[in-house]
């Protein structure tokens, strides 16, 4: 038997001999709201359960991480009785305080007959081949080897699952940028409710020990409860930290934002969810995150808008390892879609599919993998897992809480004949305002791409070239609309947009309008992706620039919170992208040594939350710049 | 981590006696905190805490600043706020602070200690001269005989206008906090309780009160236990691991904790 340990970051397989103390069907390490779901249930099935916590409490990021909205639809908890009775696991909506979760989890596993381990870690992961067999803990510095039938790594981080050997793929494509931390406590404010807020954040990269303890240390640091005044009195602090994205598990299924916006058939569901995509970064730096991620959050400003998910049961299950399942936030969700497929009823469901698929293939004597499928999803339904969710698809809802029809071409257009500005209302409180029906005629001329047949496609397209051929005012939006379907035509009116922005544009096709998302910052992420070689020149000089020229008369935003300075490195940082892309596709020198001149050039820029010098991070981007070749 | 780390006195918990002796000698010593709080015997136990005067200047300066910020009023301090202001003032002196990280396990050599402690990047490797232990039940659970008793508390809110009948609420004592309407509410459990059997037994008792007060509400919950030590004056030990262990939480409030570590010198 060998023994997998993680040691200063890199895995590490070696010769062991356990001493196993105990032995159990199912170790849950990590009782966060997933594995506190998981360990209950398994447990409450009857197999021999141990729930492992690093911390003193159940709940995870629900209890100790005090997320917690009182006067809310809060967490649904299960029902014991019908746990222990029924094998059935309903979601009542009870609005439980912090405390009696705590409570109620407590007695459940009384109830249920689970073993707890608090204050305890794993230190390494027995195999004998690619099998888990068992763990190694360690709880104050006293170790001891527990032998496992099944392992259910909910940790959130995968810490587990890299002790195994699995792989673990971090964040976004271009540099592994993961979303932000957070630190939240629970105030009372100037009225005397009491709400959670979360602290100052801090981008989470891919990091040592000492860095993740500074970045904590720093959060602490600028936390206004340092000021315990009457107005932001702090009643209790998390003793958790808010980590929304740690990296997947790379598992026999993954899912990405396309999958779900596509509608692919997803096999073997284990359940289903419509959420926001709920990405925080600090940094605010969109030009380097996912496609699939720019084009929802900034060509088409979706955010008041949620999407419809299925979780596959593969995406519980990692490559090359067995009796291991990944029931947690690191589960197989892509980066563009892990921000919204975390949420804590999402974590309580797939906690209680893998005590699922963990009973049946004891019951049944199979390997995770070979788990039927038919089996779990009897089981799943009759928890309720796999109810589907009130809302689906991407739609928008009336003030009378209806949902809306798909929007046609004609509601398309209509909708992008006005200044388009960001939505303000969040998901759960979408209206169906000018604003919002932008933004989905947006959604929707994109997401034609991976719904719409090839003849619908183009006759939106015809469409939307015809209303661009108007100019004036409005032709700006269906430029970018042209652009999200690939569209080349969109190409002339986006380059004049960068060419002569604002006032300077003879055809009136970028208005300066308050509180809206330039257009001209869309029209230089489009240019990249429709592959433009006449906007190099454009690109080239806005750089040159510094973007100053291009930024100097966009409106300070106050709601949207924009300095000169943020929109500046919006800019710099969608063209030097869109530049990269394009002088790989037509390479010029001349164009090329201009960039890296300029990268040399010393050059501060303050932008995102934070207002940190984010110079360095564009000039980053050159670095994978083309291959020089003499035009 | 891809090096070790060194270090000349490695202290176990972020303790508030643990921030005391750092912040006299930032540069030689490093702290080793489980969680991501800073002095949680004291800011995670909800507890009521009465402040002694302090004696040294520093002591005076932090209590003048706690009271500054609304974390201290009278004698009283509300304890969730201290450990933000403590990372304040530890990264202000320059001190060295791992979180999230714990100890493992440790080899001596002649010269110094090799400890393996486990971080967020796995495990890694410290070398220092001598380890102190500032945590409440000592590494390795050397202290577990020391302790007399542990206690959970939790905040409560609302009104109590009726207490159940005496012997009712065994083991359990009120008292106000510093905010309009806190109580905090304190549930003696044994020395050798477990989370979960104290946790059981707070929101017994808990429940027995609220059918006297059906308005009551738990405001929170404490994160770290209460300890109470033997008799016999300051716990000082060193273990059979080597390491002198020193429980902050022996203290009754953290600047008197604090000051202790500051003044603290070894034999």
């Amino acid at each position: 038997m060998e023994i997998g340990i993680i040691q200063r970051g890199t895995f590490r397989r070696m010769e062991a001999r356990p001493d196993f103390k105990d032995s159990y069907d199912a170790v849950i390490v990590g009782l966060g709201t997933a594995g506190t779901e998981a360990a209950l249930c398994a447990a409450a099935f009857g197999l021999k359960t141990l729930g492992v916590e690093k911390q003193i409490a159940m709940g995870g990021q629900s209890t100790l991480g005090c997320v917690w909205f009182p006067g809310k639809g809060a967490v649904p908890s299960p029902d014991p009785a019908k746990v222990l009775n029924n094998h059935h696991t309903s979601f009542p909506m009870q609005r439980l305080s912090i405390p009696e979760r705590m409570d109620l989890y407590e007695r459940e596993a009384d109830e249920a007959g689970l073993d707890l381990s608090y204050e305890t870690i794993v230190l390494g992961v027995y195999l004998e081949d690619h099998r888990v067999k068992g763990i190694r803990l360690c709880r104050n510095g006293v170790v001891c080897d527990i032998a496992a039938r099944i392992v259910m790594d909910c940790t959130g981080n995968g810490s587990v699952a890299r002790m195994a050997g699995c792989r673990m793929i971090i964040g976004r494509k271009f540099d592994h940028g993961q979303a932000a931390i957070s630190k939240a406590v629970f105030q009372e404010n100037s009225s005397g409710g009491q709400r959670p807020r979360y602290g100052f954040f801090r981008d989470n990269p891919v990091c040592s020990a000492q860095e993740y303890s500074d970045i904590i240390e720093r959060i602490s640091r600028q936390w206004p409860a340092l000021w315990n005044g009457r107005a932001s009195r702090v009643l209790l602090e998390a003793a958790i930290p808010g980590m929304r994205e740690e990296g997947h598990v790379e598992t026999e299924e993954v899912i990405t934002l396309r999958d779900c916006l596509a509608g692919k058939p997803i096999p073997h569901p284990v359940f289903h969810t419509f959420e926001p995509l709920d990405l925080v970064r600090i940094d605010e730096d969109w030009a380097f995150e996912d496609e699939d991620v720019q084009t929802w959050k900034v060509l088409c400003g979706l955010h008041c808008f949620g999407f419809f998910a299925s979780l596959p049961y593969g995406a519980l299950l990692p490559k090359n390892v067995d009796a291991l399942l990944v029931p947690s936030k690191h589960f197989g969700v892509a980066h563009d879609a892990g921000s919204g497929i975390r949420m804590i009823a999402d974590m309580r469901k797939t906690g209680i599919a893998a005590a699922c698929a963990a009973v049946l293939s004891i019951r049944l004597g199979v390997a995770l993998k070979q788990v039927p499928y038919d089996r779990l999803k009897e089981m799943l339904d009759s928890c309720g897992v796999t109810a589907l969710p009130r809302k689906r698809e991407m739609t928008l809802w009336s003030s009378r809480g209806t949902p809306l029809k798909p929007f046609s071409n004609e509601e398309i257009i209509a909708a992008l004949k006005q200044d388009v500005t960001p939505p303000d209302s969040w998901i759960f409180r979408a209206k169906n305002g000018p604003r919002e029906r932008a933004a989905y005629a947006y959604g929707s001329v994109w997401t034609a791409n991976f719904r719409r047949s090839p003849e619908e496609r183009k006759v939106l397209a015809e469409m939307l070239v015809s209303e661009m051929g108007k100019k004036g005012r409005f032709a700006g939006n269906f430029a970018v609309a042209l652009g999200l379907l690939g569209d080349l035509r969109a190409c002339p009116v986006l380059r004049e947009m960068v060419r002569k922005p604002g006032a300077e544009n003879p055809d009136g096709c970028d208005p300066v309008i308050p509180e809206a998302y330039p257009n001209r910052i869309k029209a230089l992420c489009l240019l990249g992706r429709l592959g433009d070689r006449e906007a190099i020149p454009l690109l080239r000089d806005l750089v040159l620039d510094d973007a100053q020229r291009f930024t100097a008369d966009l409106p300070l935003n106050g709601k949207q919170k924009k300095t000169r300075d943020q929109y500046r490195f919006d800019a710099l940082s969608f063209a030097l992208f869109s530049l990269v892309s394009l002088l790989w596709q037509y390479p010029d020198s001349s164009v090329r040594d201009s960039l890296l001149a300029w990268q040399k050039r010393p050059f501060v820029l303050l932008a995102g939350r934070n207002q940190y010098d984010c110079a360095p991070m564009l000039k980053r981007i050159l670095d994978t710049l083309g291959p020089s070749r003499r035009s | 981590m891809k090096t070790e780390i060194h270090c000349e006195t490695l202290i176990l918990g972020g303790s508030a006696f643990a921030c005391g002796m750092a912040s006299r000698n930032p540069e030689n010593c490093l702290i080793l905190e489980r969680g991501i709080l800073l002095i949680p015997e004291f800011a995670s136990a909800l507890h009521p805490i009465r402040v002694a005067g302090p004696r040294t200047q520093t002591g005076k300066q932090i209590l003048r600043e706690l009271e500054r910020r609304g974390i201290v009023r009278g004698e009283k301090i509300h304890p969730p706020p201290l450990s933000d202001y403590f990372v304040h003032w530890m990264h202000q002196k320059k001190c060295r602070l791992l979180l999230n990280s714990e100890l493992i396990n440790l080899e001596r050599s002649d010269t110094d200690v090799c400890a393996e402690i486990f971080c967020i990047d796995g495990l890694n490797l410290i070398r220092a001269e001598r380890i102190i232990d500032t945590t409440a039940e000592g590494w390795r659970n050397r202290g577990r005989m020391f302790i007399r008793g542990k206690a959970l508390c939790a905040a409560v809110c609302g009104t109590i206008s009726r207490l159940p009948a005496e012997g009712e609420l065994r083991c359990a004592s009120f008292s106000t906090g510093i905010l309009p309407g806190e109580h905090l509410l304190r549930v003696d459990v044994p020395a050798d309780a477990t989370w979960h059997e104290a946790r059981l037994r707070l929101h017994d008792i808990f429940r027995r009160l609220q059918q006297h007060n059906p308005r009551l509400s738990l405001g929170g919950e404490a994160t770290c236990m209460v300890y109470e030590y033997e008799d016999g004056g300051p716990i000082r030990r060193t273990t059979e691991d080597g390491i002198l262990w020193i429980p902050s939480a022996q203290y009754q409030d953290p600047v008197t904790a604090f000051e202790e570590g500051l003044q603290w010198r070894s034999a």
